[in-house]
């Protein structure tokens, strides 16, 4: 590595500096070659250079223009997830790519265009004006989300104004931002990664996981100095869960980050070390119209841990207890339409040398934080207790971190919803560690002193004023033997 | 007797800095220094000794800022304040606490708590949204509360109950029993935004958290006018403006007084940026009421404000692309920039000092050490032997393209800060860098009003003790 790199330096804190308000967003070429990625899914990873793809073969988008795209087959993720493309001002013809988040609600649909609103890539405002009609017909959808306008024209007039300022800026000649400094912070980045692989051992492994839904993930890694290969062939169809296959590739990738566990810059750098091939017609690799909620939100973070255990198996010294990586998701539907949507976070696995976190997700850093109070002002519920579901990581050396227990009672009569994963399937321990609890979901009936447990990962059931749900979120895995 | 003479004082304590400036009648006594190694009273009473008075006949009016506690924000708070939260939610604050380190990182951990979790105390009472009383509290529950905290000696305890803002009956009986039996009893009231418990339970537990060492600094700042039996009042920059007398819940609200005092003097198209020795901070005339504190949102009125991403005490380590980065630690001041001649690890600061930039800057005079300055330069040479660099001849040569570096992204970060339309360069290092930033951002309505030499900040404390000043909320 050279000493002073202060032109490639510059263009890097410039692209910090562009996308440090958007927890998820990007700089890319218009042929999607990602120059700078910030991420708070996994999906994100793998996803938004393919939505700099297909935006651009269908939009002219000239500076002003701002498309927006949320379609899992156009390289959106969760239909809650809005993608907004920009081009950049200067004469470098790159793109800025902001992906903010709606409320989400818990899907069981059995076709895409029942899950949510979903869009393909649409003009959303062309020379700075926002296209009205376009937003008013979206609005008008039953499944759009709620304060999709508001939002939306926010981001972009916040967009666009963060690139007046820039246009200003890189008017000035800056001898920063120019094609051979674009290319020398790739290449750099590519051989940054490249050293670390280098030190790290290389091998081969092949994996296979068991859904509770019933698919099987089968995958064949291989890694060395010059990347990381991944081949999916030999897993099954889909059941219940389907990701496009850019999601697979963010999984991966994502994987591949947490097993590299150091903090690093997100570009093409990185993603063009990692191959991976999920066959047609397997679960991680779904066509239109297979619904991908599932996917995109446990079927993503289980194949990432699935890939970190395989990484892990290559390289012992970093091994990873498992995670519960599917976190255990509800949804009550109340008479007058109210619906509220909560999802609760298990335990992590335990490392060499900590003990796995309770209740935390290292899959997903969303900045939302649900509120007690706010729940009870706005939905007939009482939340009676959020709390540490003590004794449900796995044992070992270093314990699993611990689920959490949440309870609620309601107040007005409504359907319960539910989709929990880690009942069957549970996270591994790692050199003898053990794993811990698994999920489940009971309900206490009013009056009545014995809790039901559910018997099935998905279903849905009716409840009266004073019945009380119980959601327990699987504990992670340990690390270690313990000793007696 | 003659009407006593008024001696006006403004005093700000920041990370590691204090600035005072002291006037009376036509005289101003102005100084800067690195407070960690004097105390605010030794610093006072030097101050008024140089004034050729008889002390016998003075009043004082001091305002004070106060944002010292940001530096103690990298570690745990007071270990020994008990937290007294609604059954079923012991562990809410902390859960709700964002994980730290790389994202997708097995080794991601929270930090340490607020709340110490051997002093997390249940206690069985609930009220819904409505104010309705779902449990009642039992006097035999606090009474059981009560007896393990005086076991413990604990004398601090954060109030944290469900809808204790809406609905506060549980919150006040609780409260009144404990203040009963001799306990300092925290309660945080909501301060606009969204309701959210844990946003202000976490307000809550740091004004009880910081409560003992903002009243040692108080109580410090006050000793010498007590000593000497001088009448004075003593009133203390929060984000509601100058206050007397500090209420329990207010303390966190010095955290952002000083900005508060400043920015309130501007109009509304004026943005700040203050360019301290310790940090690099945008200030704006626009509200919010979120801090984003390490431990994660706390409730809190306050002005908007960012840290730049460049900051100068930021380390110059080994970074993604080359060996020689900005990092994103910072040093501090303790021990600081190596020109300090305490610490090896290089820094921004120690660029702009090796171009001899900061040698007329207040309060460094005594601080940056030759020997620093030549171990700095040591490891520029250590650089260079290495470096395949055309052209660069020796280490000030390369000393100065750093810096040029250096102003480059510093130029290109504030051409990125939002509007609004006027922004006015304040403090310490405003001097030393706000002639080359004003040229570089020529197409911006860029204000530098050297007059008050970096003082700015401490200005706007005194000057409020005589003039009319028009504050805008």
């Amino acid at each position: 590595m050279k000493r002073f790199q202060l032109k490639t330096n510059q263009l890097k804190e410039f692209f910090y500096l562009l996308t440090q308000d958007f927890p998820s967003s990007g700089v890319f070429s218009r042929d999607g070659l990602c120059y700078f990625l910030r991420y708070e899914l996994s999906g994100d990873l793998g996803t938004m250079g393919v939505a700099t793809q297909s935006v651009v073969k269908y939009l002219p988008l000239k500076w002003g223009d701002v498309a927006l795209v949320n379609d899992p087959y156009s390289g959106g993720t969760l239909l809650s997830q809005m993608t907004l493309v920009t081009p950049l001002p200067g004469n470098l013809d790159l793109l800025f790519l902001v992906r903010i988040g709606f409320k989400h609600a818990l899907s069981m649909a059995q076709n895409i265009e029942e899950e949510g609103l979903r869009i393909p890539p649409m003009p959303i405002a062309e020379n700075f004006r926002t296209n009205s009609e376009l937003m008013s017909a979206m609005e008008a959808h039953p499944l759009c989300p709620q304060g999709f306008r508001q939002k939306i024209q926010d981001t972009v007039l916040q967009m666009q104004t963060l690139l007046a300022r820039t246009e200003k800026i890189l008017g000035q000649n800056q001898s920063w931002f120019t094609k051979p400094t674009l290319k020398e912070f790739l290449k750099l980045s590519e051989n940054r990664v490249l050293k670390i692989l280098n030190d790290l051992p290389s091998g081969d492994v092949e994996i296979e996981t068991h859904l509770d839904q019933g698919e099987v993930l089968h995958a064949r890694l291989e890694i060395n100095e010059k990347g990381l290969k991944v081949d999916f062939g030999g897993t099954s169809p889909s059941k219940r869960v389907c990701l496009t296959d850019s999601a697979t590739h963010g999984a991966v990738l994502s994987a591949l980050l947490a097993y590299l566990n150091q903090d690093m810059i997100i570009n093409a750098g990185l993603f063009q070390l990692v191959e991976v091939h999920a066959p047609l017609g397997c679960f991680l690799n779904a066509k239109y119209p297979s619904p991908t909620y599932k996917g995109m939100t446990d079927g993503v973070a289980l194949v990432a841990a699935t890939i970190l255990k395989a990484l892990t198996a290559i390289n012992p010294l970093s091994e990873i207890a498992g995670s519960s990586s599917a976190n255990s998701k509800i949804e009550l539907k109340f008479e007058d339409g109210r619906r509220f949507f909560d999802f609760t976070l298990g335990g992590t696995g335990a490392t060499k040398e900590t003990a796995g976190v309770t209740g935390a997700s290292f899959w997903v850093r969303s900045k939302l934080e649900s509120s007690v109070e706010e729940i009870e002002r706005l939905y007939p519920m009482l939340v009676c207790g959020i709390n540490i579901r003590s004794g449900s990581g796995g044992k070992g050396v270093h314990p699993g971190g611990d689920g959490l227990i949440k309870v609620y009672e309601i107040t007005a009569p409504a359907t319960l919803t539910w989709s929990i994963e880690h009942t069957k399937s549970l996270a591994e321990g790692c050199k003898g560690g053990k794993p811990g609890l698994p999920s489940e979901i009971s309900v206490q009936l009013h009056g009545q002193k014995e809790k039901r447990k559910m018997a099935s990962n998905e279903g849905a059931m009716n409840l009266m004023p004073g019945d009380k749900i119980f959601v327990s979120s699987a504990g992670g895995a340990g690390w270690g033997l313990e000793k007696n | 007797m003659a009407e006593p003479l008024n001696i006006q004082i403004g005093l700000y304590i920041s990370e590691s800095f204090g600035e005072l400036i002291l006037k009376f009648e036509k005289n101003e006594v102005i100084k800067r220094w690195f407070w960690p190694s004097t105390k605010p009273s030794l610093v006072l009473k030097e101050a008024l000794k140089t004034l050729d008075v008889d002390l016998t006949n003075v009043k004082v009016d001091l305002n004070l800022g106060l944002r010292f506690f940001e530096k103690v924000f990298d570690r745990r708070l007071s270990g020994n304040v008990a937290q007294i939260v609604t059954s079923g939610f012991e562990n809410w604050v902390y859960l709700r606490q964002p994980l730290e380190g790389p994202a997708f990182s097995p080794s991601s951990q929270r930090r340490a708590p607020l709340a110490n979790p051997d002093l997390v105390f249940p206690l069985n009472e609930r009220m819904n949204s409505e104010g309705q009383v779902i449990h009642p509290i039992l006097e035999s529950d606090l009474e059981a509360i009560s007896a393990k905290l005086k076991l413990m000696k604990v004398e601090k305890i954060a109030l944290n109950l469900m809808h204790g803002n809406r609905h506060p009956a549980h919150q006040n009986l609780a409260a009144e029993y404990f203040k009963a039996q001799g306990f300092s009893v925290f309660v945080a009231n909501h301060r606009g935004g969204r309701e959210d418990e844990v946003q202000r339970w976490r307000r809550n537990l740091m004004n009880a958290g910081m409560s003992g060492t903002i009243e040692d600094t108080i109580n410090d700042i006050k000793s010498p006018f007590l000593e000497q039996n001088i009448p004075f009042t003593l009133k203390i920059a929060t984000t509601s403006g100058l206050i007397e007398s500090l209420e329990k819940d207010q303390y966190l609200d010095t955290l952002m007084g000083p900005w508060h005092q400043i920015i309130s003097q501007k109009n509304k198209e004026t943005a700040i940026l203050y360019l301290g020795l310790e940090k690099f901070i945008w200030i704006s005339n626009e509200k919010t009421t979120a801090w984003n504190s390490p431990w994660g949102p706390v409730n809190m009125q306050t002005p908007k404000v960012r840290y730049l991403r460049l900051q100068p005490t930021l380390r110059l380590d080994s970074g993604w692309l080359s060996e020689v980065e900005m990092s994103f630690h910072e040093e501090g001041f303790e021990p600081g920039p190596m020109c300090l001649g305490r610490s090896v690890k290089p820094t921004v600061f120690d660029v702009w000092a090796a171009t001899a930039e900061l040698k007329k800057t207040m309060g460094l005079e005594t601080l940056i050490s030759q020997t620093g300055q030549t171990r700095f330069l040591d490891i520029v040479k250590v650089w260079l032997r290495s470096a395949k660099k055309i052209g660069a001849k020796d280490e000030l040569s390369q000393v100065k393209e750093l810096r040029e570096s250096i102003m480059d992204q510093l130029a290109v970060e504030i051409d990125l800060l939002p509007e609004p339309i006027n922004l006015e360069l304040v403090g310490p290092l405003a001097a030393t860098l706000g002639p080359e930033l004003k040229k570089r951002l020529n197409h911006k309505k860029i204000e530098l009003n050297q007059k008050e030499k970096g003082f700015e900040i401490t200005r706007s404390l005194v000057s409020t003790l005589n003039e009319e000043v028009s504050i805008e909320n």
